[in-house]
């Protein structure tokens, strides 16, 4: 595909198309990829857009270059309430912090982020739009049944906010958002883009048809463009949600550069690595039946899972009743830096993903010159061709793979060096290139002079 | 792929093909062509020792510069055996662009092709279409019409009162070389490249290949037919072809026609092959070598 010549011929940041990002998680306020890749992709649009993204919730200090972000903590209720039917623009006053903050992915019993909640606790405050009453935004709350009415009034406030805001397309990401994206729609018109990085039928599984799936399907529909974050995800918008083809425009997600290194190893053993979270939709149970068939064959593997969630105890169980605890270990929540020096120790990278829109982490190894075996089910899959892939339930595949990897350095290198070269072509400005191809093909920008 | 790892083995091949056409055909070949059109200086002169009046080869650019394939060359290095060199660009339209929707001329009829063929006269004396036979059928499948247009093309290039079909021995006879063809290093049929590294350009090929070639005076040794015929079989090109890993390029081709999910399966399957094989070679050894001490037991066991 080509660039279109808009690229390339616009200098003038004034001429460049208006892009209203509505976003959920944003740094520093983070729980997954999603908030990563907001962040990112809106770095790399800012080059070729100019791009406001309105967020639940920013940290004033947090400033990023070329991008106008509004977190609608950061907005008197009053000054949203006397935002009027016009496009005049209104000065935004930065007053109130109301704090939306919620989990979509986690459902354990422990959050992992406590100190979060510490953090932002100060900022509470009761807000009132139309005849809503905001009590909902009690951060205690952040798990509760209330996640539907802080996504409804996000889409209240984001709505009110976007009558005051200049701009061309609406670019929401995944269902937090799309309540906002689709009364923004309605109200001024304009063209509503949805990014998905993560759908209810991957975390819940095939059968989900809960709220959360109605709002994405009812996003979706009334979506103009679609644009998932790989062709595997493309395939479940239009399997499970009846979604045409015709409308489904997959971007796939780029990756930041990293200076890897490598560590001293910790054990006298090879180590196979996971990191992501204990949950369903990543198949870490597969993990532990992969385990248990390369210890069979070689004792001489140590296997580390980084990351927590709802499956921790149960893994433990797993591996425990296997007989093979002493060749597993759980590390609990990892940050960043010690998910760094593990993967600046580890041998083989494992993502058995039951289904996985994109997987960042399986990159992150690739640029750590770790061998990657990843499931098919994934949309990294797509875009690493230096990888060995499976089929998630392939369990004797995964550990054969393993295995080779682990005694066969001539395919290591193969594999490792075939992955570097994909990482050329991993990168958020293909990405940001694609989303302004999709508005293009779609015809969402006004004619350009 | 042998001529690169050991003359012996790749001359015990020549010798094996040669047999075989005798007993299928009752002919004796005069003309030698190599696996996948390899080829090099050195081929050419080995394949001349071996009694060959003529040897196939890809006409390529960088070795021809601005001259024609369209006449027989004298491969360097040698003494009378001429090269005969493909006409890539008449040849590919043919095996690849024939089906190609995309591709200006498509579709392609007989006389439009033969008219292509006719510009030769006067600057030329051979024309060489060299394809796979899988061209017609499977690169090409029958809807494609691949098949009227070989009924056809025989009749459109007779039409032209210079052209006619010859043997390849009946050219070799018929034409004298007109310069001196000097391929270096090797050249072949494959990929963009049009060397070898449709099959040996990747770590995992190279192991792969070092290791099954390493493997020839043991097996030879065996002196055991089945193993030898074994071993052949794993030297099959399509093997390393599999391995592959030119995902940026010619990675879809390749992929075509590999029964394996990636590269990598192809290699580790292979591997496992391998290391089979070279468990069986040694024990076949064992078994062989020591043919006195196998019967110094039995009789040690009839004592007792």
């Amino acid at each position: 595909m080509t660039t279109p010549p808009i690229l390339d011929e616009l200098t003038s940041k004034a001429d460049l198309p208006k892009i209203l990002m509505l976003g959920w998680e944003f740094p520093p306020v983070i729980n997954g990829g999603l908030g990563v890749a907001c962040h990112d992709l809106c770095i790399a649009l800012s080059k070729y857009a100019n791009v406001t993204m309105i967020i639940p919730k920013s940290n004033p200090d947090f400033v990023v270059k070329n991008l106008n972000l509004i977190g609608l903590n950061t907005i008197d209720a009053k000054t949203l309430r006397n935002i009027g039917h016009t496009d005049t623009y209104k000065k935004v006053k930065q007053v109130h912090f109301i704090d939306t903050h919620l989990n979509p992915y986690y459902n354990g019993n422990a959050s992992p982020h406590h100190d979060l909640q510490n953090l932002t606790s100060q900022y509470l405050k009761t807000v009132k739009v139309g005849d809503e009453t905001a009590e909902i935004f009690q951060i205690d709350d952040l798990y509760g049944g209330d996640i539907i009415k802080k996504v409804t009034i996000f889409g209240k406030l984001a709505a009110k906010l976007a009558l005051s805001l200049d701009f061309d397309v609406i670019h929401a990401h995944d269902w937090m958002t799309m309540i906002a994206g689709m009364e923004i729609k309605a109200k001024t018109g304009k063209p509503l883009v949805v990014h998905v990085h993560s759908l209810e039928v991957d975390r819940g599984g095939p059968q989900s048809k809960g709220w959360v799936y109605q709002v994405e399907k009812k996003g979706m529909e009334y979506a103009d463009i679609l644009m998932p974050v790989s062709n595997f995800t493309g395939h479940i918008i239009h399997d499970y949600y009846q979604i045409p083809w015709s409308k489904i425009r997959p971007v796939h997600n780029g990756i930041r550069p990293v200076e890897p290194f490598k560590s001293a190893p910790m054990f006298k053993e090879n180590m196979v690595l996971f990191v992501d979270r204990l949950t369903r939709q990543k198949g870490p149970e597969y993990f532990v039946d992969i385990a248990e068939r390369v210890l069979q064959k070689d004792q001489n593997v140590r296997f580390v899972m980084a990351g927590t969630g709802e499956y921790f105890n149960p893994l433990l169980e797993r591996a425990a009743q296997r007989g093979i605890a002493h060749r597993f270990h759980l590390t609990g929540f990892l940050n960043l830096d010690k998910v760094r020096k593990l993967l600046s120790i580890a041998d083989v990278y494992i993502m058995p993903s039951v289904s996985e829109p994109f997987g960042l982490s399986a990159v992150e190894a690739v640029q750590f010159g770790i061998p990657a075996v990843i499931s098919k089910q994934s949309g990294v899959a797509e875009v690493l061709n230096g990888a060995l892939k499976f089929d998630y339930w392939d369990i004797n595949l995964a550990a054969s793979y393993i295995l080779n990897l682990l005694h066969d350095p001539v395919l290591v290198e193969n594999v490792t060096q075939d992955a570097y070269k994909d990482l050329e072509n991993i990168s958020w400005d293909h990405a940001a290139k694609k989303v302004i191809e999709g508005y293009n093909a779609f015809h969402l920008l006004p004619e350009m002079v | 792929m042998s001529f690169i790892y050991s003359k012996n083995e790749f001359r015990r091949q020549v010798e094996m093909h040669k047999a075989k056409i005798k007993q299928h055909f009752n002919q004796v070949p005069k003309v030698f062509r190599n696996t996948e059109l390899i080829y090099n200086n050195e081929i050419a002169s080995v394949v001349e020792k071996m009694g060959y009046k003529a040897i196939l080869c890809e006409g390529v650019d960088r070795y021809l510069g601005e001259r024609t394939p369209n006449f027989l060359y004298q491969p360097a290095g040698t003494l009378k055996i001429k090269s005969f060199l493909k006409n890539y660009r008449l040849s590919d339209d043919i095996a690849f662009r024939f089906s190609d929707r995309n591709w200006a001329e498509w579709p392609l009829q007989a006389d439009t092709f033969a008219s292509w063929v006719h510009k030769v006269a006067g600057n030329g004396e051979v024309v060489n279409l060299f394809m796979d036979y899988e061209t017609f059928g499977e690169h090409q499948w029958e809807e494609t019409g691949i098949f009227e247009f070989l009924d056809h093309l025989p009749t459109e290039i007779m039409k032209h009162k210079d052209f006619d079909f010859k043997t390849l021995s009946e050219a070799a006879d018929m034409y004298k070389v007109r310069d001196i063809y000097d391929v270096p290093d090797y050249s072949s049929w494959a990929d963009a490249e049009r060397d070898l590294s449709a099959w040996l350009s990747n770590a995992m090929e190279k192991e792969a290949a070092g290791r099954i070639y390493k493997l020839e005076e043991k097996v030879i040794s065996t002196m055991n037919p089945d193993l030898i015929e074994f071993w052949g079989k794993l030297q099959t090109s399509d093997h390393f072809y599999y391995m592959c890993t030119k995902f940026w390029s010619d990675g879809d081709v390749h992929k075509y026609f590999s029964p394996y999910d990636s590269p990598y399966d192809a290699y580790i399957y292979y591997m496992n092959v391998l290391a089979d094989f070279e468990t069986t070679v040694e024990e076949a050894l064992q078994d062989v070598k020591p043919v006195k001490k196998a019967t110094r037991k039995k009789e040690s066991t009839t004592e007792s």
